[in-house]
């Protein structure tokens, strides 16, 4: 199971290895993940998963959608060239390690 | 779990947490978990743990009506995340803003001003109750105020919502649900030149969105009178209770209110959160056991229904410090289950939070000397799997 590093507000990391294939939203709700709400359930409109990638991770990552895009641009922490919505993450044994860091705010 | 109905519940949940594991009960028919690790679980994996659609829940299938044979419990997969999506489209974030400052104040404003000049009032009745059922009208272009047909509508949801509560675990009662059922066909009647009006001429609104939207364009017309009406079954007595529990505590917790005046908007967000999770409305959800599995230590067998007491593990003392008590300061105290959680979280939960808020907000504001009235029927909670303080009876300086 691919391994994802979440930072959690408070500097705290957990690192909780996911089923391949889940977002790392979900991933985060299952592992306790601090600062994570995903109040939508991983529709990309509530805007209350958003974590900032690694900056050596961003390369890796497909580009965000339209819609998570317009999401992004409307999150309560305001958004950095990082920004992404963590229900749009998938674990992937590619991406074994993945870190990111959860917004100190989501709401 | 069926031996807390109309009882407080707060013991036994925590005699279930302190089980630790699974405790199958006979009398319930279902595996009940109550500590917020177990709980959360069964909600997230859905894999695992299969919700329980309208058709298992009822004791005919012609009482699947009541609830939709679309229910989003009836919905898995690709399936129910296009209507998931479908809900959230019409409970935006954007549009909950609008509604907070427009169509919700308006109707809080409304129904406080009926028993403002009284000096007393049932809040659970005559302010929580009319508050949301009415906001959900006025969401959906229905006349919200129009008294009289509220009130007949609010007669059949009432109606509707005595058999949801108690169909999902324990007896069956097929008197309650032939009434049940000729109360969905009677607030069909009611809503039905309102709908018609939304077939005939294209608009932005619901009514009108329903007959046109392509994600819809397969259901039949007793399935978009079902999602019409499950827009109140969402939304309308759930509201009514956790108002009236969020009501309840800010008249009985001493300090909370000048902690709640001093704190301003933040202070009443935090507050709002502290509602939902020492006195949320929805207590559990049931789900079926997917496949033979493990959890907790105890085998659970494919088939088995199993009962997740969201209410008990916002109460852990391992997941929130002092959990009974209200502490608008929590680090994680949006992080409840109140909502459920994951794919399936209610989609209504911010329009519920923009209630919530403004609902105490402005009776707090414009009656602010109400107090509990000592010298009448003091507030229980009632219920099973809604539950609510009631009655709520108080006094105030009358006023405008």
């Amino acid at each position: 199971m691919p391994r994802v590093v979440y930072v959690q507000p408070n500097g705290v990391e957990l690192a909780a290895d996911l089923p391949s294939g889940q977002n790392l939203m979900l991933g985060a709700l299952a592992n306790d993940v601090h600062g994570i709400l995903g109040e939508c359930g991983g529709q990309m409109m509530c805007g209350t998963c958003h974590v900032q990638v690694d900056p050596a991770w961003i390369a890796q990552l497909d580009k965000p959608s339209d819609e998570e895009n317009e999401t992004l641009e409307a999150v309560a922490f305001g958004r950095t060239p990082a920004s992404r919505l963590s229900c749009q993450l998938l674990a992937r044994v590619p991406l074994d390690g993945l870190r990111v860091a959860v917004a100190p705010r989501q709401v | 779990m069926v031996d807390t109905a109309n009882k407080c519940p707060f013991a036994y949940y925590d005699a279930v947490r302190r089980h630790g594991a699974p405790v199958w009960e006979e009398k319930t028919g279902a595996w009940v978990v109550a500590d917020f690790d177990a709980a959360k679980r069964v909600l997230l994996d859905r894999d695992a743990f299969l919700p329980i659609a309208p058709a298992e829940a009822v004791p005919d299938q012609k009482y699947v009506r009541i609830f939709g044979e679309k229910h989003p419990s009836a919905l898995l997969g690709a399936e129910h995340a296009e209507h998931h999506k479908w809900w959230l489209k019409h409970l935006s974030p954007k549009l909950i803003a609008g509604w907070r400052t427009g169509l919700i104040l308006d109707v809080v404003d409304e129904i406080i001003g009926r028993i403002a000049p009284r000096g007393r009032a049932e809040l659970v009745d005559e302010f929580a109750g009319p508050v949301p059922i009415r906001v959900i009208a006025g969401v959906l272009g229905l006349p919200w105020d129009d008294d009289a047909w509220m009130e007949e509508l609010r007669h059949h949801l009432d109606v509707i919502d005595q058999f949801k509560d108690i169909s999902y675990v324990g007896s069956q009662d097929s008197s309650m649900a032939d009434q049940a059922l000729d109360a969905t066909y009677a607030a069909d009647e009611l809503l039905r030149p309102y709908l018609e009006a939304g077939r005939s001429v294209e608009s932005e609104s619901v009514l009108s969105q329903i007959w046109r939207d392509p994600s819809l364009s397969h259901w039949t017309d007793e399935q978009l009178y079902c999602l019409v009406r499950g827009f109140f079954g969402g939304g309308a007595e759930t509201t009514r209770s956790a108002l009236s529990n969020g009501l309840y505590l800010a008249l009985t917790r001493p300090g909370l209110r000048d902690e709640l005046q001093a704190g301003g908007e933040r202070a009443m967000a935090a507050f709002v959160e502290e509602t939902m999770r020492l006195f949320g409305t929805v207590h559990y959800r049931t789900r079926r056991v997917a496949h033979d599995l493990e959890l907790d230590g105890v085998e659970l067998k494919a088939g088995a229904m199993i009962a997740s007491i969201m209410a008990a593990g916002d109460r852990d003392p391992e997941r929130f410090e002092r959990p009974d008590e209200v502490d608008l300061g929590r680090a994680n105290g949006r992080q409840h289950l109140a909502f459920g959680i994951g794919v399936a979280a209610c989609a209504g939960a911010g329009l519920a939070r923009a209630e919530l808020t403004v609902g105490m907000s402005r009776i707090l504001e414009r009656l602010p000397d109400i107090a509990l009235d000592p010298d009448a029927e003091q507030p229980q909670l009632l219920g099973f799997g809604f539950r609510v303080m009631r009655p709520i009876h108080v006094t105030f300086s009358p006023g405008a």
